[in-house]
Parts: C-alpha cells; sequence; structure tokens
C-alpha cells in the first residue's frame, strides 16, 4: 500500500541481496519447525524488546508487535493458521531485528547492511494479510 | 474534524464506569471489524486491533495503566465505529460520514504511545 512500483523493486533487490537477511532466513527455517526454538525466540524479544527504538519503525511498531505474539501463539499452539512460508518470513524478520550474535554465526556486519526498518517493512508487505488475519483471531477467539 | 471528535470523545466518558458496558462495546466492535475492508487502514490494522484488546483488558480489569484522557479517545473512536449515530448526531449532516480508517488514525495519533505502551505490556507480562 502506498508504495511506487520502483521503490517496491528496489526494495526487494536490496533486501534478496542482503546476506545477513538470506541468513536469518535460512535460520528461520529451521526455527519454524521447532517450539523450543521459537520460544527461545521470543524471550529473547522480550528481554530486547524494551531497549529497542521504536522510531525508526514508525506506525510498523504495531506489526513488529504482532509478530512477536503471533510467535508466542504459534510454539505454545494456540494458533497454527499461517503457511509456513509466512512464518519463516516474519521468524526471519524477527531474528534480524533482534540481532542476536549467537543464532546467526556467520553474520558478517557490514556486509550489504540494511536497517532493520526497512527489513521489517518488506516483511510486513509480504506478510500483511497473515499478520492482519492474526490480529483479527486475538480479539475474537475468546 | 476535531471538534466533532471532542463531542465523540465526551459521549465516550459515560462508557469508562462501566465494565458489562465496554464488554458489550467490544463485543459489537469484533463483528464489525470482521465485516470491514482492511485496505483503508493500511499500516494502522494492528493499531486498531490493539484498541480492541485494550478495551477487553479495561473491561476484565486485566490492564488499566492508561490515563482515563487517553482511554476516552480510544473508546470514542470505537463507538463512532460502532455506532456512528449515536456519536455525532448533530455533526453529521454537515459533516459527512467520516470513514472508520480516518477516525481511527486519528485516535492512534492521540493514544499511540499508551497504545505501545499496552502491546509492550502484552508481550512482557508472564
Amino acid at each position: 500500500m502506498g508504495v511506487v512500483k520502483g521503490k517496491e523493486i528496489s526494495l526487494e533487490k536490496n533486501v534478496k541481496r542482503n546476506r545477513a537477511f538470506t541468513s536469518a532466513l535460512a535460520r528461520a527455517k529451521s526455527f519454524a519447525r521447532d517450539p523450543k526454538a521459537l520460544r527461545d525466540l521470543f524471550h529473547e524479544a522480550m528481554r530486547k524488546t524494551g531497549s529497542i527504538p521504536k522510531k525508526p519503525f514508525a506506525e510498523l511498531w504495531g506489526y513488529f508487535q504482532a509478530m512477536l505474539r503471533l510467535i508466542r501463539a504459534y510454539y505454545r499452539g494456540e494458533y497454527r493458521a499461517i503457511s509456513v512460508t509466512n512464518l519463516v518470513m516474519i521468524v526471519g524478520a524477527i531474528i534480524y531485528v533482534l540481532n542476536p550474535w549467537d543464532l546467526i554465526p556467520d553474520w558478517l556486519p557490514g556486509l550489504g547492511f540494511v536497517d532493520d526498518a526497512t527489513i521489517l517493512a518488506f516483511a510486513v508487505q509480504k506478510t500483511r494479510e497473515a499478520l492482519d488475519d492474526f490480529t483479527s483471531w486475538e480479539s475474537s477467539a475468546r | 474534524m476535531d471538534a466533532e471528535f471532542a463531542t465523540a470523545v465526551a459521549n465516550a466518558k459515560m462508557y469508562l464506569e462501566n465494565p458489562l458496558r465496554l464488554r458489550a462495546l467490544f463485543n459489537e466492535a469484533v463483528a464489525e471489524a470482521a465485516s470491514i475492508p482492511r485496505e483503508p487502514f493500511g499500516d494502522t490494522w494492528p493499531y486498531f486491533q490493539a484498541m480492541l484488546r485494550l478495551i477487553r483488558a479495561y473491561s476484565d480489569g486485566a490492564y488499566r495503566e492508561i490515563p482515563e484522557s487517553t482511554f476516552v479517545v480510544i473508546v470514542a473512536a470505537i463507538v463512532y465505529l460502532v455506532n456512528p449515530l449515536d456519536v455525532i448526531p448533530d455533526a453529521l449532516p454537515a459533516l459527512g460520514y467520516l470513514d472508520d480508517a480516518t477516525v481511527v488514525s486519528l485516535a492512534i495519533r492521540r493514544s499511540r504511545d499508551a497504545l505501545d505502551d499496552f502491546m509492550t505490556w502484552e508481550t512482557t507480562a508472564p
């Protein structure tokens, strides 16, 4: 929404060329079927969420928080109505933003750096419908 | 637009002392949310949903860490969404119908910090 097509394409290119993000996505693939890994990731997020600056994310902060709650609901088995592809994209973005060095051993800072807000914007663009479905489920579930 | 919204805020205060009424508002809003188009909301959909969860958490007493003046703004936006005629009957003819997404974004502008705090509480509360 509201993104001109040319900008969308260059965002796609920049993100896909980014080695740290592709590495985060690869990591996310192994996490997606592993509730324990997802739980650890969520706990990492819980520890860090207070210290992550909100400003760069602007209104996407709402989506960032929705991603965290989705990961929690997923590993708890409360919510699984999401495709693996979307879950991997969301988990990959969270791994990237949390920047847990131990999770991505081959992380090379400075190599095609893309800022957190750009990665998050990319992930939201890809998974918006799944995230909106999830937040709608949250309010209607109980 | 701000003047009409102020009227909505005044009317919304009635909901604050009545958890059952708040809960009923929440139920109506959830039903409404299921049927309205999401596209106009753009990036604000998660904030709109956070407003609904905040109203639920407030009504059942789980979360009340929000200044009354801010909570009233949120309630006003949701009351408008559920029943616009209840909120600004006199202003409507001149104003025309404000779409849901506009009202919600107006409320977000005034309650953003409180909604962020609420979401942080949701992810950090045990």
